[in-house]
């Protein structure tokens, strides 16, 4: 009697461990948190450490974008851009008109003026009201510029920029920039190139 | 069967049954979109939207004929040198030319008014 009792205790002990080890470790989640609280407190450089060990502890992929919104905060708006290019990437579902409102502001310090275009487009229809002045003023420098046709010398800069930011999801935000600014040109100028690049990077 | 169900509800907390796994990130969340929420920052004004470049921050090219860093800190030490060698030798001809009953460079007043003797009496006030 004794023994059998012993034996479904050992058994469910050892069923529950094994249940517990497959749930993902609870630091990942500890580190966003603390992130979070730094992100309120203003700090921004302990909330981008933060999250960012939280990524490498096993976070979801939502974490980039808190990620890219603590470097907005920070004023490194190209890192920022090539943080929310991995969040739109591999968190699409997590997105929100808030955290939008960061990457567009992100892309509109970089100059990437096709990137602020778009992501404006969808916040003019669900944004807030809080943000709605500061989106249609960054809409509306995005179009002044893209109204005209973007120079040769615009998108090689693309190029460049995306050759100087090495492997890293900042070129591939580049490489989509000057995809969108061949785009407006009627000679299409390097747009197949872009794609192409475009193509590869994403493999 | 009813030890069998007590062991499962015993073990349920193991499971993790009761506890809510996703609070820290639930938590994270609400922080972050209540501190997005309350401070959003504008964007920077600009006089006119500029097309993309090739570097972030181009620097103007030197004038030609401009004097490197390195020049110019040679320069600037050779110059604090000519200085000091300039005032060392007009110290040297002021202590020459002053009297010794004068106060000189480095010499306090008070040891030349020692030099001069004792101070003569103020007249009378009216």
């Amino acid at each position: 009697m004794f023994v059998r009792w012993t034996r479904q205790v050992v058994m469910g002990w050892v069923l529950a461990s094994a249940v517990s080890a497959a749930q993902p470790a609870p630091s990942a989640d500890a580190h966003v948190l603390t992130g979070a609280r730094a992100f309120r407190d203003g700090d921004w450089a302990t909330a981008l450490v933060e999250f960012r060990v939280a990524l490498k502890l096993g976070a979801g992929p939502g974490v980039h974008w808190y990620e890219g919104a603590a470097l907005a905060r920070a004023g490194r708006f190209e890192e920022a851009v090539g943080a929310f290019e991995v969040a739109q990437e591999l968190a699409a579902a997590e997105r929100d008109p808030l955290l939008d409102y960061y990457r567009a502001l992100a892309c509109f310090e970089a100059h990437l003026w096709g990137c602020v275009a778009e992501v404006t487009e969808g916040l003019q229809r669900s944004g807030g009201p809080r943000i709605q002045q500061q989106v249609v003023k960054m809409a509306e420098e995005a179009k002044q510029l893209l109204s005209t046709e973007p120079p040769k010398s615009a998108i090689e800069a693309c190029f460049a920029r995306a050759r100087a930011a090495g492997p890293g999801p900042l070129a591939r935000a580049w490489l989509r920039e000057a995809s969108r600014l061949s785009a407006l040109r009627a000679d299409r100028f390097r747009a197949d190139e872009a794609a192409r690049e475009l193509a590869e990077r994403q493999k | 069967m009813r030890r069998l169900w007590l062991l499962t509800f015993l073990m349920l907390p193991q499971l993790g049954w009761g506890q809510d796994a996703g609070a820290p990130v639930d938590e994270a969340r609400k922080l972050m979109r209540d501190a997005l929420e309350r401070d959003v920052p504008a964007p920077s004004v600009q006089k006119r939207p500029e097309w993309p470049r090739a570097e972030t921050a181009p620097r103007a090219p030197a004038p030609p004929g401009a004097a490197t860093s390195k020049e110019r800190l040679d320069a600037l030490s050779e110059k604090v040198k000519n200085d000091a060698a300039l005032r060392a030798r007009s110290v040297a001809e002021e202590r020459r030319t002053v009297p010794d009953n004068q106060p000189g460079v480095g010499q306090s007043r008070t040891r030349a008014a020692k030099a001069q003797g004792p101070a003569k009496p103020r007249p009378p006030r009216p």
